[in-house]
C-alpha cells in the first residue's frame, strides 16, 4: 500500500463547526465552548483507503471563517486537493457563504477541485433554517455532494472526509 | 556610544533575544534548506531532525503543498509569500501564533535563494483572537436577536389575522339578534297582532348569543393561536342538522328581503365526523356571502348530497346572484386581499378565508363555480361516516 499525503482545506462561515468538524474527525472529541480560530491550524490525520490500496495522509487547514473570505488567498489554498465546505443548518445566511467561498475557490486557484458540503449540526434539526431543497441547489450549483453532519454526534464525519478523500484519490 | 558592529553578533544578548522570538532560514533554489537559526529547528515537523539539506516544504506542514508557488518566487513571478497567525499547540495546552514568511534572499537576484522568516506573534495573536471571539459572539447574538425579532413579528401578525377574523364573525349573528330585537320592539306594544311568534323570536335571539359567546371565548383563548392552533371540536354528526338550524334562521332573516332560502337534503341522516358548531360558521359565512350580494330578490339552495361511493358528502350552497368572474375567483380564498401600500381589509376575503380553513381542518375541499350573470355555487366535500 502505498502513502500519499494531500492538503484539504475547511471553508465556510465563523461558527459552523469547522474546528469542531476537524476536531472530531482527528481526535475524536467534542466542546460545546466556542473559540474562534484565528489564522490557520493544520491538524494531520491518516486515512486508509483499502479499496485503492492508498494509505493517504490527510493535512487539514482549518481556516478562519467569517467574511473575512478575501484573506482565503492563494498562500493558503494552494496545493489543496480538496475542500470540505461547511454550513450550520441553524443558520440560513451560513449557506450563502458557501457560494461566496466557492467562487474565491475558483478565482484563487484557476482550477476546480473536489468539494464536499457538510451540512453540519444535524443534532439540531428542530432549529433547521437551511432545506434539503436548498443543499439540493447549491450543491448542484457548484458541483459538490452533500451530507448531514454532527461535530457533537460524530454522524456523518467520516463519511464526509471520506467522501472527498475518495474523489481526491 | 556602543560599539556598533557588536551589537548584533552571535554572542550578543539582542541577538539571544531575538533568536528567542524569531527564526530564519536560508534556502537555495532547489528549495533546500542551507542554514537555520533562532526557533526554525524547534517549529519543523520533526524538531529532533536537523533541517538544514532538507526540502522546505517537508520540513513545515504549513509549506507543504505550496513548492509551485515557491519557484514562482524564485523566478521572480511572486514577490513574496506570507502565512499569518499559524497555529500551534503549546505544552499547555494553549495555541501560539506564528507568522511565516518566504523573500527573496537578494531583491534584485531572487534565483539567488529565498529567506524563511519566521516570527513568534503569540502576543498579537492572543490579543486578535479576543477581538474576534467577541466580534463573532456579538454577532451571534445579533443574528439570534433578529431571529427572535421577526418570530415575534409574525406571533403578532397572527394575532392580528385572528383578532379580524373574530371580528368578522361576531358581526353575523349580531346582525340576525339586532333584527329580531328590532322586529320584537316595533310590535311590543300588540304581541297579539305581531306576524312573529314571540317564543319563536327569542329562542332564535337566544340561540344567536349562545353562538357570540362562543366565538368570544375563541378570542380569549388566544394563547391557543399562539401555538397555531384552531380549535375544532370532532363528533359523529348528522351534517344537516347545523345546515338546517342556519338554513332556518336565515329563512326568516331574509323573508323581508324577499330572499328565499332552501335546503335539499336527504331523510335519512347523513353522518360525518366533523365539528357542528364550525359547519354552522361556514354555512353563516356561505349564505351570509350569498344573501349580501343578492340584493333584495333570489334565491339560495344548500344541498347535501351523500356520495358514499366516493367516501364523501357533496354539501353546495348555490344562488341565482350576479356571480363571479373567473379571475377573481382565484384569489376568493385568500387571506383578506390588500390594495397595495393601504392595509385595508376587503368583507368578502376573510369570510371565505375561514371558511376554507374550516373546511380543511374539517379534511374536506372546497371549490367554486361561478360565470357572472348565473349565479355562484361553493361545492364543499367532507369524509363521510359510514354506519353500520
Ligand atoms: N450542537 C452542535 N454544536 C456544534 C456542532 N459543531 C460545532 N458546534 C458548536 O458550534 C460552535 C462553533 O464551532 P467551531 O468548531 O468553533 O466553529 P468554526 O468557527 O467554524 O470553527 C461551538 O460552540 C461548537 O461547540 C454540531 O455539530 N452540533
Ligand atoms: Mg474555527
Amino acid at each position: 500500500m502505498k502513502t500519499i499525503q494531500k492538503k484539504i482545506c475547511l471553508l465556510g462561515d465563523f461558527s459552523v463547526g469547522k474546528s469542531s468538524l476537524v476536531r472530531q474527525f482527528v481526535e475524536g472529541q467534542f466542546d460545546d465552548s466556542y473559540l474562534s480560530t484565528i489564522g490557520v491550524k493544520i491538524s494531520r490525520k491518516p486515512v486508509e483507503l483499502s479499496e485503492k490500496e492508498v494509505a493517504l495522509n490527510l493535512l487539514i487547514w482549518d481556516l478562519a471563517g467569517g467574511d473575512d473570505y478575501s484573506k482565503v488567498t492563494s498562500g493558503y489554498l494552494a496545493g489543496a486537493a480538496g475542500v470540505v465546505m461547511v454550513c450550520d443548518i441553524t443558520r440560513k445566511n451560513t449557506l450563502l457563504m458557501l457560494e461566496v467561498y466557492s467562487k474565491q475557490l475558483t478565482k484563487v486557484l484557476k482550477k476546480e477541485i473536489p468539494i464536499v458540503i457538510l451540512a453540519n449540526k444535524c443534532d439540531l434539526i428542530e432549529n433547521r433554517e437551511i432545506d434539503d431543497a436548498q443543499l439540493d441547489k447549491i450543491s448542484e450549483k457548484i458541483n459538490a455532494p452533500w451530507h448531514f453532519s454532527s461535530a457533537k454526534t460524530g454522524e456523518g464525519v467520516e463519511t464526509g472526509f471520506r467522501t472527498l478523500s475518495n474523489l481526491i484519490i | 556610544m556602543p560599539p556598533q558592529p557588536s551589537f548584533f553578533s552571535n554572542e550578543s544578548r539582542a541577538f539571544e533575544l531575538l533568536s528567542s522570538r524569531m527564526g530564519v532560514a536560508h534556502i537555495n533554489s532547489d528549495q533546500i534548506i542551507e542554514s537555520a537559526q533562532g526557533i526554525t529547528q524547534q517549529l519543523a515537523l520533526s524538531p529532533e531532525v536537523e533541517v538544514v539539506s532538507q526540502p522546505v516544504s517537508e520540513c513545515f506542514v504549513e509549506l507543504f503543498g505550496l513548492e509551485e508557488m515557491i519557484d514562482l518566487i524564485l523566478a521572480g513571478e511572486l514577490p513574496f509569500l506570507e502565512l499569518q497567525e499559524v497555529n500551534r499547540p503549546n505544552d499547555v495546552g494553549g495555541i501560539d501564533y506564528f507568522d511565516f514568511g518566504l523573500y527573496p534572499a537578494d531583491k534584485n537576484k531572487p534565483n539567488d535563494g529565498l529567506i524563511l522568516f519566521i516570527e513568534n506573534t503569540t502576543s498579537q495573536g492572543r490579543l486578535m483572537q479576543n477581538v474576534i471571539q467577541q466580534r463573532n459572539e456579538l454577532r451571534l447574538t445579533q443574528q439570534e436577536l433578529s431571529k427572535a425579532n421577526s418570530e415575534l413579528h409574525s406571533l403578532n401578525e397572527l394575532k392580528s389575522i385572528f383578532l379580524s377574523m373574530a371580528a368578522h364573525d361576531l358581526r353575523s349573528p349580531l346582525s340576525v339578534i339586532t333584527t329580531y330585537s328590532d322586529l320584537m320592539l316595533n310590535s311590543a306594544d300588540n304581541f297579539d297582532n305581531s306576524p312573529f311568534e314571540p317564543k319563536y323570536v327569542f329562542s332564535r335571539i337566544l340561540e344567536q348569543s349562545i353562538w357570540l359567546n362562543s366565538l368570544i371565548d375563541d378570542i380569549l383563548n388566544l394563547n391557543m393561536i399562539e401555538q397555531g392552533k384552531f380549535p375544532i371540536e370532532m363528533e359523529k354528526i348528522d351534517v344537516q342538522e347545523p345546515l338546517k338550524a342556519v338554513v332556518n334562521q336565515f329563512q326568516h332573516v331574509l323573508s323581508t328581503r324577499n330572499i328565499s332560502v332552501s335546503f335539499i337534503g336527504s331523510e335519512d341522516a347523513v353522518w360525518a365526523f366533523a365539528d357542528k358548531n364550525r359547519i354552522k360558521q361556514i354555512a353563516f359565512n356561505l349564505i351570509g356571502n350569498s344573501a349580501k350580494f343578492l340584493g333584495d330578490a333570489g334565491n339560495i339552495t344548500v344541498t347535501v348530497s351523500p356520495l358514499p361511493e366516493q367516501h364523501e358528502i357533496k354539501i353546495s350552497f348555490a344562488d341565482d346572484g350576479p356571480g363571479i368572474p373567473k379571475q377573481q375567483q382565484e384569489r376568493l380564498f385568500q387571506l383578506f386581499y390588500r390594495t397595495p401600500g393601504a392595509s385595508k381589509f376587503s368583507g368578502t376575503g376573510l369570510g371565505l378565508y375561514i371558511v376554507k380553513t374550516i373546511t380543511e381542518r374539517l379534511d374536506g375541499e372546497i371549490s367554486v363555480e361561478s360565470e357572472p350573470g348565473e349565479g355562484t355555487s361553493f361545492n364543499i366535500t367532507l369524509p363521510i361516516l359510514i354506519v353500520e
